[in-house]
């Protein structure tokens, strides 16, 4: 990752790393960037497919975006204008997940002008981006912290969809909040029960089971009360392609919840066909690791976290979290670029449960929702 | 008997609080007005933000010229610090109590004056002529405060002494008052100074208005405490002379000074000057406090050396503070103290005991954070210096001496254990003591350098080091050339997808027991609770008892019973305690106001402790500079005119923006012209407004909203009613109040035009004009019409098709289709047939978009500050140049002559007549009117009944009669007859007449020409 060079207004980038993260906070900050070097010395330059498909999203979000696009696509112009928000549907594409998109939605879509009520097609369920079910367990689960009135949140699984072809559909409400207020969660609890949702698209509905058994196999060595729930998508809404997959869920006393999931490969991409009791084992030992990690979020909405604790009022938020993804580390640079935030962080003494934690702390920004109308 | 009543009377009205229970009803009521009183009392809590040290308060003394302002600036500074200032020239800080600092501020007679200082005084001292009364500028003051968060005001009327008569100023007194109140609250401060002594007010008259300072309380207005700013008190030209001199117009560098105000100031914002415009900071630090407070001590008052002033713009106090100097000054002059060399002996003068403390105070920061010691365990020694804080920490903490060597910094939290895929089976081995390892390594050193320090690219205790085993989809290790460089991809993405540990060891399962609410940990497990509590029977903990309790009931006996049931009732009592606790014990029982007090206390004392033991840079790094730190900001681009027409009696006021702040859109407010400005204001007319910390001129294009959220174009503002208005300018927080002004220049007359709030912002705004299209018929059939004039194109005739229209008379159709000839010409169809003569509307609404115009007001970069003009509006323009406005002569009213319409007659045909009703069908006779009918009634005959006699008499009356009228008509019809043949008689004579004349023409004519040839024969004879 570089470092971002300041020309006048513009915050420059290089590179095709992190182009999402330096959308949303691009838009969020008002701040133009400009992103040269996409993938420039490469077969296939410029810009893919996904991230076209990105920007068209931010297009659709805001009004008055200026995006400047060069032949070749490897330098990008972006001027965010005002996020809007409102009713739209976008198709997503199918290079990467559902997730992808609705990650980005999440981060802004608190500070539109008009609730969110999006509806996003695409592929909902692969290995790389987090499913739309991940989301909802953790990362709404964690913005809903930082809001008073968490009415109108919500994410609907409408269709699955798995790769190459997708078919999936998902409809993401949020509403529009003001400001974000502070929060302070230094203590996670212990995880007091286990639930999860397995589902298997275009094959046979026994497969479920088959993941569900394995599943509960490896977790029950830690735990009794485990349940996973199968879908049964028919027809229409087990979207395109075939596939399964499964998403576990870990609660904690304290509230919190530990997401982890996992999909079948996609043959076509050729990759090897996944075993159900692979897919099954796979989740529980990731949902496994989650917990060893620990913290007050699982470790997918660490960033989601670190911004609502940057664009909060100014008063200091803290929140404990496992040890912090390369993703989340590029955030909190990012957020040092894009809004001069600096989070303290620190190690904390854990007592003898799973990794060494982290404290995040930070005065928050005293961010204020420019979009929205006063009466 | 009626004695004691009499007694019980008497005590009830000497002490009547002993019997306000007499009644229930009335208590209630009492009880009822109490708490609705209370209520009354109550302001939505607002969050906490006092820092520890706040910045001194602003005191801005308002008024028009010659009232008397200066003085009362010098008199204060002679109650507080004894020393005389002459001239009291911008912002003059002084230490007013043991724990309080205050700054003066005079406000010019410049309206861009007051709108800045109104945005940032604590207090408004506002003077008052007493024997002239109010003046403009006071009204123009309140209004431009009450759009900016009304701070608090005191009144002060001098002049006093100039009545003579007391019972007159008594009056005026209190006339003014009045008047005073109604434009703050009922009840504001109004204070009288009775007259001059020698050149200053009276001294027990000063002394009780700084009593009232020092008391004064202030509310935190919203602008403020979101939004950090500093009112300069000292501004110093950095750049290099030489460049100035050889080209005095170039951009200069400039360091300007003051204490940081409203919330924390960060280095990362932008800043707009009011008066200059938005400008990039090239680096912004803190000095020490030029005015500190006095250090702790027992004495109630202040010592006299301890009454600090601290103001560098107008020659008072012999101190001027550097980043890395202090100057002294002495008469003409100035000599700069090296702090890094230890001379401090050389000062003589007044000032020296003080400029030698400062001097030491002064030191850097560095050299102080070196100096100071922060202990953060009880038996470890103090840390020295901020940059050895994190060794300290480590040190401290393993025990083990670390390297700062970057490649032990790479390690990876997890390391040893993911390396296990390229290592087959070898992972097996020593599981337990690995998995250990993993728990007890040492912690990664430095997390802030290898997240913030980007020369540590790679090197972080991330997750995301190892190779995934089952995705290879993306592969990992991928790099991509950036220009001349080399960085790793990763993917973007948030989920992790590696497994960690293998969980299904025993060994590794053992490390993840304890997050289980079945697992052990330590001192509050289940079995050893149960252990315990058979052991001694208390009965105190009983926290865990739903863990215990599955554990519990295999085993339960008949005491374990009678336990359970003691512990359930004794639990129950525990909770019904608290519940009466919490119902009861709240002695203000105010529920969810004291509860948001409550939270909000809480956060202040988080926001106070989090950073407290931090290092001075480390703190700075998370907060801000906290309000109250005397903040030096350096500034590159600064005008050059800033520096040549530098004026320190106009306040110089550094802003801090919000992010997003610094962006231009449309700004849609609501807006209403002030009711004592005399105009009404025209759309697109420049204005000049003050939002946030800006002024700037832009065109205003006002709208208001109809009942279905149109906005609908204005041409003018209504006289006295809200409307909307929409903007080109800088985007604010909305609700952010506004005022509008046309010019600010010191005309005569209430210069505020406009007041108002911001609404929304966006990058557009839709804001309609009615357009009336219109054509008229050319051929109608029964429903169907051919309209024409209305377009002039097919092809903006295809673009209305579907759209509804109307005629004049009201009858509604739409629009079909496209007709070829003539040009423009469309089908359409009514609900009626219409007439040729009609005309056909077509209403639609065209969008306006508002001027993109944008123009910061530079008045500080004015020679003359006061004089500022931006945009004239068309009026202006035309008055100075004497133009008359131009006219379309078809836009002229004119007097309408109508002439009046002639109805041909109505005729009803035959068939339709017999059909009709009686009622309706027309009459041959025309009605008579009554007036006749009551004639005929009164002429009508009398019929006699007659006598024989009588009847003879008239039978031989009419004989006679028929006699008489035979004998006249046989007279006539003979002197008809007559007639007849006389007039016959002369028809034959006239007749005979006729032919005589003709043959006497005949005769004559032969006789002539007879006569002629007889005369050429005796002529031709001759």
């Amino acid at each position: 990752m570089t470092t971002a060079t300041v020309k006048g207004n513009v915050l420059c980038y290089k590179g095709s790393n992190f182009f999402r993260q330096r959308l949303v906070l691009s838009v969020l900050s008002g701040k133009p960037i400009r992103i040269s070097y996409i993938r420039a010395f490469e077969d296939e330059p410029g810009i893919k497919e996904f991230e076209v498909s990105l920007i068209q999203l931010f297009d659709k979000i805001t009004n008055g975006t200026v995006i400047e696009l060069n032949e070749t696509g490897t330098s990008l112009y972006f001027q965010p204008g005002l996020l809007h928000g409102g009713t739209f549907s976008h198709e997503c594409s199918t290079q990467r997940g559902v997730g992808y998109y609705l990650e980005a939605l999440v981060m802004v879509g608190l500070f539109c002008k008009q609730p969110l009520n999006a509806t996003l097609r695409g592929v909902t369920n692969n290995n790389i981006d987090p499913s739309a079910d991940l989301i909802k367990t953790s990362m709404i689960r964690a913005v809903k912290n930082f809001i008073l009135d968490d009415e109108g949140l919500e994410i609907k699984v409408t269709k699955r969809g798995m790769l190459p072809l997708g078919g999936g559909e998902i409809i993401f409400k949020c509403p529009v909040c003001k400001q974000l207020r502070p929060v302070q969660l230094l203590d996670s609890g212990m995880v007091k029960r286990i639930r999860g949702t397995a589902f298997a698209l275009r094959v046979s509905p026994a497969i479920a089971n088959r993941i569900v058994d394995k599943a509960k196999g490896v977790l029950l060595n830690f735990i009794p009360d485990i349940y996973v729930n199968t879908d049964e998508c028919r027809g229409r809404q087990s979207g395109k392609s075939p596939g399964f997959g499964v998403h576990l869920t870990a609660e904690t006393t304290n509230g919190v919840i530990y997401s982890a999931e996992k999909a079948s490969n996609a043959v076509s991409n050729g990759e090897d066909p996944s075993i159900p009791e692979d897919v099954g084992e796979g989740a529980a030992t990731r949902l496994l690791y989650e917990i060893y990690l620990g913290g007050v979020v699982d470790s997918s909405s660490q960033a989601v976290v670190i911004l609502c604790m940057a664009l909060g009022q100014q008063d200091v938020s803290k929140f404990v979290t496992g040890p912090l993804t390369e993703n989340t580390i590029a955030f909190l640079r990012h957020l040092k670029e894009f809004f001069g935030v600096t989070f303290k962080l620190k190690h904390e003494d854990s007592s003898g449960t799973g990794t060494q934690k982290v404290v995040l702390t930070c005065v928050g920004t005293g961010y204020i929702n420019f979009s929205k109308r006063t009466v | 008997m009626d004695k004691e009543e009499s007694r019980e009377k008497c005590n009830k009205e000497r002490n009547f609080k002993a019997f306000s229970m007499y009644s229930a009803v009335r208590a209630g009521r009492a009880a009822r007005r109490a708490l609705d009183l209370a209520t009354k009392k109550h302001h939505l809590p607002v969050p906490i933000r006092t820092v520890a040290t706040p910045p001194p308060y602003v005191i801005v003394v308002v008024g028009p010229p010659k009232v008397g302002k200066t003085t009362l600036i010098r008199s204060l500074i002679k109650h507080y610090t004894k020393q005389k200032v002459v001239k009291p020239i911008g912002p003059i800080t002084i230490i007013s109590g043991k724990n309080k600092k205050l700054t003066f501020m005079e406000c010019n007679n410049d309206l861009n004056s007051m709108i800045d200082l109104a945005k940032v005084a604590d207090l408004v001292l506002m003077i008052i002529d007493a024997s002239f009364g109010f003046e403009m500028e006071t009204f123009e003051f309140l209004n431009i405060l009450q759009v900016h968060g009304f701070p608090k005001v005191m009144g002060v009327l001098t002049h006093l002494d100039l009545f003579k008569q007391n019972k007159r100023l008594n009056k005026i007194k209190k006339r003014l008052k009045h008047r005073f109140w109604t434009e703050i609250y009922q009840g504001a401060k109004l204070f009288y100074l009775s007259g001059m002594i020698g050149d200053g007010y009276h001294r027990r008259e000063i002394m009780n208005l700084s009593r009232f300072i020092s008391v004064m309380k202030f509310r935190p207005l919203v602008w403020r405490s979101t939004h950090p700013y500093v009112l300069v008190d000292r501004v110093e030209d950095l750049t290099d002379p030489e460049l100035v001199k050889r080209n005095p117009t170039t951009a200069r560098t400039v360091s300007f000074y003051g204490y940081s105000r409203g919330i924390s100031f960060k280095p990362s914002i932008k800043i707009h000057i009011p008066g200059v415009g938005d400008l990039p900071m090239k680096d912004v630090s803190f000095l020490p406090d030029p005015c500190p407070l006095p250090e702790e001590q027992k004495k109630r008052k202040l010592l006299e050396k301890e009454t600090l002033i601290y103001a560098p713009m107008c020659d008072v106090g012999e101190t001027l503070y550097d980043k890395d100097a202090v100057y002294v000054e002495m008469g003409q002059n100035v000599r700069k103290l090296d702090l890094s060399s230890g001379e401090k002996d050389i000062l003589v003068g007044e000032g020296v005991g003080i400029v030698n403390q400062l001097v030491k105070a002064a030191a850097p920061i560095d050299e102080a954070c070196k100096a100071s010691t922060v202990k953060l365990f009880a038996a470890s020694s103090g840390i020295k210096g901020s940059a050895d804080v994190f060794e300290g920490v480590r040190s401290d903490a393993l025990g083990t001496e670390t390297e700062p060597n970057p490649r032990i910094r790479r390690k990876v939290v997890f390391s040893d254990v993911e390396s296990e895929s390229d290592s087959g089976l070898r992972w097996k081995e020593h599981m337990a003591d690995k998995a250990e390892q993993a728990f007890l390594q040492p912690r990664p050193p430095d997390l802030m350098g290898a997240v913030y320090n980007t020369n540590h690219t790679s090197a972080i205790n991330s997750l995301d080091e190892s190779e995934p085993e089952d995705d290879d989809f993306f592969s990992k290790e991928r790099h991509e050339k950036v220009g001349d460089q080399e960085i790793a991809v990763t993917e973007d993405s948030s989920k992790i997808r590696e497994t960690g540990l293998h969980w299904d060891e025993e060994d590794v399962q053992k490390l993840l027991r304890n997050k289980f609410v079945t697992g052990e940990w330590g001192s509050e497990d289940a079995e050893k609770l149960l252990m315990e509590d058979e052991e001694s029977d208390a009965d105190g903990d009983f926290e865990d008892l739903e863990i215990a309790s599955s554990e519990h009931k295999a085993e339960e006996s008949p005491r374990d019973v009678v336990q359970q049931s003691d512990r359930l009732r004794y639990e129950e009592k525990v909770l019904k305690k608290a519940e009466f606790d919490r119902m009861y014990d709240n002695k203000d029982n105010d529920g969810l106001f004291q509860e948001m007090k409550e939270s909000f206390a809480k956060q202040a004392r988080i926001n106070e402790s989090e950073f407290e033991n931090e290092a001075a840079e480390q703190r700075i790094q998370y907060e801000g500079f906290r309000p109250g730190l005397y903040l030096r900001i350096v500034v590159e681009n600064v005008p050059s005119e800033f520096c040549q027409h530098l004026d320190p009696s106009y306040p110089i006021i550094i802003g801090g923006l919000l992010s997003n702040e610094e962006n231009i859109g449309f700004v849609h407010v609501r807006i209403k012209k002030h009711r004592w400005f005399p105009r009404i204001l025209k759309n697109n007319d420049p204005l000049i407004i003050s939002l946030g910390w800006r002024r700037f001129q832009t065109a205003m294009q006002y709208s208001m909203q109809d009942h279905n959220m149109r906005n609908r174009l204005l041409k003018y503002t209504p006289k006295h009613m809200h409307c909307r208005a929409t903007f080109y300018g800088p985007l604010v927080t909305p609700n952010t109040g506004f005022l509008g002004v046309q010019t600010v220049d010191r005309t005569p007359g209430f210069r505020i035009a406009a007041t108002g709030v911001v609404l929304e912002q966006d990058a557009c705004f839709k804001v309609v004009k009615k357009l009336k299209l219109t054509g008229v018929p050319h051929k109608v059939f029964t429903n169907t019409a051919f309209i024409k004039d209305m377009f002039t194109s097919d092809l903006e005739v295809s673009k209305f098709i579907g759209a509804s229209i109307r005629t004049v008379s009201g009858i509604r159709g739409t629009i079909k289709k496209t007709l070829s000839a003539p040009l423009g010409s469309f089908r359409a169809t009514f609900e009626d047939k219409i007439k040729l003569s009609d005309i056909v509307f077509l209403r639609a609404w065209y969008p306006v978009e508002p001027l993109r115009y944008y123009n910061p007001v530079t008045s500080l970069l004015q020679a003359d500050k006061g004089s500022w003009t931006g945009m004239k509006t068309v009026g202006q323009l035309r008055f100075e140049r004497n133009l008359k406005a131009r006219c379309k002569a078809d836009s002229h009213y004119k007097l309408i002559k109508r002439e009046p319409v002639q109805f041909s007659k109505l005729t009803i045909p035959k068939s339709l007549q017999a059909e009709l009703p009686y009622k309706s069908k027309p009459k041959l006779l025309i009605k008579k009117s009554e007036k006749t009918v009551r004639k005929q009634k009164a002429k009508k005959k009398i019929f006699k009944i007659m006598s024989k006699e009588e009847k003879q008499i008239n039978v031989l009356l009419q004989q006679l009669n028929t006699i008489k009228n035979l004998k006249l008509t046989t007279k006539l019809k003979k002197k008809q007859a007559d007639q007849r043949r006389a007039k016959e008689l002369e028809k034959d004579e006239a007749k005979a007449l006729k032919r005589q004349k003709a043959w006497k023409k005949q005769i004559n004519r032969k006789r002539s020409k007879r006569e002629g040839v007889a005369r050429r024969k005796s002529a031709s004879a001759s």
